[in-house]
């Protein structure tokens, strides 16, 4: 009888302990509730802000479906993100995630490219699954091609890409694997070019810290043209900088397509004319090999159409001129400025009296507070006189294109460094500074109505409007980190969200942050009309 | 030991002659060695709010008192008469019913008087521990595990009872909070619950109570999250209903040894399920810029099975 006694009680007490052990222990909570927010890519897209939350694993997107209106999504990417690029006109974003690594198990995640819609309602619109976790991410300005690059592992052959053409989704990913001697640095997705007797073929162009490599998009696994470069007289590796291109012009009877190249380390340009194919040979083309020698190291290449055809013009600010090499003969011009302009930006069809012949195009210098416009259908003739230059208050490392049709003749021109802008008018040829912020930064609105500048950490920013040329200054009462110009999801008007983005005291030892935003109208923007959002990085859950 | 034996075979029955709808609940706890012959074998009293406390008869001199009813059938002496210091006299007697069987009747001059049944214990209150097991969702910002503790504080009148069935209705406040840490950022919540508990008592024997309830009332959440875009904490509040049905089992500690309830301090364990209305709490702040939209998170439902554990004194 004491022995069943005893039994029953043990049982009582082993039953009473895991009752009392389910009691106090719980359920341990997602641990993504411990992970801090540590800010990863932010990107502005057409209708959409996108956030990576790295710790969740997922794209944090903003839109705005009225005035001042936020909405969130959240958009579950794949595990540790690498990278999110945007396409030029932002209506995609792409992120590349490296899945689980090491991958031990066959339902562990794979290496994703995730495509993503950038409009109002952004949505993933295709999953590209990757044999090789890649880090790098490059994108075609025309949307058609996507590389990605850079592979990790114990052993990894860095010049292998994964070509993925996303305008034809249903194609898998082919993988190119380059004999370059270094890794890759910059792709070039060339225009289509013509090719004689092969139609016209676009090209992706590789360049690595000591050579180049091009792959024909028509047939990406046909093989790469590895053209040689030029060692500099210092016998250090040829470092290309630049890579440009020209279409066969129009007329000629021969069809000649460029590429150039220019060395970061010695004053060679290499031209490469586009040939028909070896016999035998799969390619589709073959190159002709060309090195012209600017004298001096060139600042930057373009092809310019000029009254005697096409050039090839190399700005030398060293010496204040510009060679103009004849891409066929070699043979080249020398064009004397007043100033070292180290910068040149096409401009013909945008200027009021666009000439029906040549180029026009804009010179400016990061060395000399002066800008130029350049008359190429007088270089050759006339050269001392094509060329008008304009005064400006401040040095110019970089011209703004504006989107869109409407004010594409407005530039923006903006000096390193400097607390000033310029927005020059190209068919009045007329500058209308604009004083800022030290330290901003301008953003352009994907509908190119307008840009915005800011300096991280103000509190204040600022509209530009293009068609009154008139800067609105607006007050948020947080510090700004980032502004973004979407398009609401009603699909009428616009949104400007102003970032704010809070980091851990550097003190406490955590990598934490969070993020709000401040919504404006973003055609009238009115510091008393806005709505403050904040600790976003707890909402849309 | 004759009286003893008697008081076991006290049937249910003339306890309840003896007790029901007795006003008089005055009677002191019987001594435990010979407990009341009308209590010992009658069902006991349920405790208040868990804490039973069906008093056993007794003298003020701790001696316990018998009580014996006379027999229909006289099958013996009936036994000798005991007088407490009140004076009142408690008689019963031994018969044998015509089966044979002996029974135990209560005489019925002290049927009457109501003087021979138990203090029944009208009061009593508690403390103790509660953890909830929170399944509604919401509640992660604010806990690492879905465990939200709270101290229970409560007290209860009994208002009826017959046989070894008892209803109260007692008053229960938990106080409980929690906080930890939202991606970072501190976070808190404290929860005040004020229920209204309907009661129903089952008494087990002496020193065993058992019992179901159903609390019903509101609950108000205050909880604050840390903004570190603001660098200052936001704060919201709402009110809640809340119910939470749950049945327990109240142990009474120490005392003498008794066949009913009695007063004193009992060991109650309970558990049940809480319901509660979802709460979508705004947090906002004083310090927030003008026109800041409040945060809101996921809705807040505390709702779940729960567990606990209370010391209860019964008076």
């Amino acid at each position: 009888m004491n022995i069943v006694r005893a039994a029953s009680r043990k049982r009582w007490a082993r039953a009473l302990g895991l009752v009392l052990l389910v009691a106090t222990s719980g359920c341990k909570r997602d641990a993504a509730w411990d992970q801090p927010f540590v800010r990863g890519d932010i990107v502005g897209l057409r209708g959409a802000v996108a956030v990576v939350d790295d710790a969740r694993e997922e794209l944090v997107l903003l839109t705005s479906p009225g005035k001042n209106a936020l909405a969130m999504r959240r958009l579950h990417i794949g595990k540790n993100i690498v990278s999110a690029v945007p396409s030029r006109d932002r209506d995609l974003l792409l992120v590349l995630s490296r899945g689980d690594v090491p991958r031990l198990h066959a339902d562990d995640e794979r290496p994703l490219l995730s495509v993503i819609s950038g409009d109002a309602n952004p949505r993933i619109v295709k999953r590209y699954a990757l044999d090789d976790p890649l880090r790098k991410l490059a994108l075609d300005p025309e949307g058609e091609w996507a590389v990605a690059y850079d592979a990790e592992g114990a052993v990894v052959n860095v010049n292998e890409l994964m070509l993925v053409h996303l305008a034809e989704p249903e194609r898998e990913p082919i993988p190119i694997t380059t004999s370059l001697g270094g890794s890759p640095v910059r792709f070039t997705f060339t225009a289509p070019l013509s090719i004689p007797g092969g139609g016209a073929h676009r090209l992706l162009i590789v360049e690595t810290e000591r050579d180049l490599s091009i792959i024909d998009l028509e047939d990406p696994t046909a093989g790469e043209t590895v053209p040689p470069l030029p060692r500099p007289p210092s016998a250090a590796l040829p470092r290309p900088a630049q890579v440009v291109f020209h279409d066969d012009l129009p007329g000629d009877d021969d069809v000649a397509s460029y590429v150039a190249v220019r060395l970061a380390n010695d004053s060679s340009v290499v031209t490469l004319r586009l040939a028909p194919p070896n016999p035998g040979s799969r390619a589709a083309f073959s190159i002709v090999y060309n090195v012209v020698d600017a004298g001096a190291q060139p600042s930057t290449v373009d092809f310019v159409e000029t009254d005697r055809g096409l050039r090839l013009a190399a700005l030398v600010p060293e010496r204040r001129q510009a060679v103009l090499f004849d891409p066929a003969t070699s043979k080249s011009e020398v064009v004397e400025f007043d100033q070292p302009y180290s910068g040149i930006a096409r401009i013909t069809g945008l200027v009021a009296d666009e000439p029906a012949v040549g180029d026009v195009a804009l010179l400016y210098s990061d060395s000399a507070p002066s800008i130029a416009f350049w008359r190429l259908a007088e270089a050759s003739s006339t050269p001392y006189a094509s060329f008008d230059p304009y005064p400006v208050e401040h040095r110019v490392s970089q011209v703004l294109d504006v989107p869109g049709d409407e004010y594409a003749h407005l530039k923006l021109l903006t000096g390193q460094g400097a607390d000033e802008f310029f927005l020059l008018d190209l068919q009045s040829r007329l500058s209308h500074p604009m004083r800022a912020l030290s330290g901003f930064s301008l953003r352009l609105s994907p509908d190119g109505q307008r840009a915005w500048a800011f300096a991280p950490g103000a509190l204040q920013f600022a509209q530009l409007n293009f068609r009154d040329k008139h800067p609105v200054s607006i007050s948020v009462e947080r510090p700004v980190t980032d502004v973004f110009d979407i398009e609401r999801s009603s699909g009428s008007g616009r949104t400007v969200l102003a970032l704010h983005l809070a980091q851990a005291s550097p003190f406490s030892g955590e990598a934490s942050s969070d993020f709000g935003v401040t919504l404006f109208d973003g055609e009238r923007p009115d510091s008393a009309d806005s709505r403050f959002h904040s600790m976003l990085i707890l909402e849309g859950w | 030991m004759i009286e003893r034996r008697r008081c076991r075979r006290v049937g249910v029955v003339a306890w309840c002659f003896a007790s029901w709808g007795s006003p008089a609940f005055g009677a002191e706890p019987g001594a435990e060695s010979t407990p009341p012959a009308a209590a010992e074998e009658s069902p006991p009293t349920p405790p208040v709010d868990g804490a039973p406390s069906a008093p056993e008869a007794r003298d003020e001199t701790g001696a316990p008192e018998s009580a014996e009813a006379p027999s229909t059938t006289a099958a013996e002496p009936a036994a000798p008469a005991k007088r407490d210091d009140s004076g009142k006299s408690k008689t019963a007697r031994s018969a044998t019913s015509s089966a044979g069987a002996e029974v135990e009747v209560l005489s019925d001059d002290a049927a009457s008087s109501g003087a021979l049944t138990p203090r029944r214990v009208r009061a009593g209150a508690f403390a103790g521990l509660r953890t909830l097991f929170v399944l509604g969702g919401g509640y992660e910002p604010y806990a690492e595990r879905a465990l939200l503790w709270s101290l229970s504080l409560g007290g209860n009148l009994v208002l009826s009872h017959e046989g070894p069935l008892a209803l109260a209705l007692g008053l229960n406040w938990d106080a409980g909070a929690s906080n930890s840490d939202a991606r970072g950022g501190d976070t808190e919540i404290a929860v005040h619950r004020l229920t209204l508990v309907p009661e129903a008592r089952y008494a087990l024997g002496g020193r065993v109570v058992a019992f179901g309830r159903v609390g019903v009332g509101a609950a108000y959440l205050g909880a604050s999250i840390e903004d570190r875009v603001l660098g200052t904490d936001r704060e919201a509040e709402q009110w809640v209903v809340t119910a939470d049905p749950g049945v327990g089992v109240a142990l009474r500690l120490g005392g003498r040894r008794s066949r009913e309830p009695s007063p004193g301090f009992w060991l109650i364990l309970d558990g049940g399920y809480v319901f509660s209305t979802p709460a979508d709490l705004a947090f906002t702040s004083e310090d927030a810029p003008a026109r800041s939209a409040p945060l809101r998170l996921e809705e807040l439902s505390l709702h779940g099975p729960y567990a606990r554990l209370s010391a209860s004194l019964g008076f």
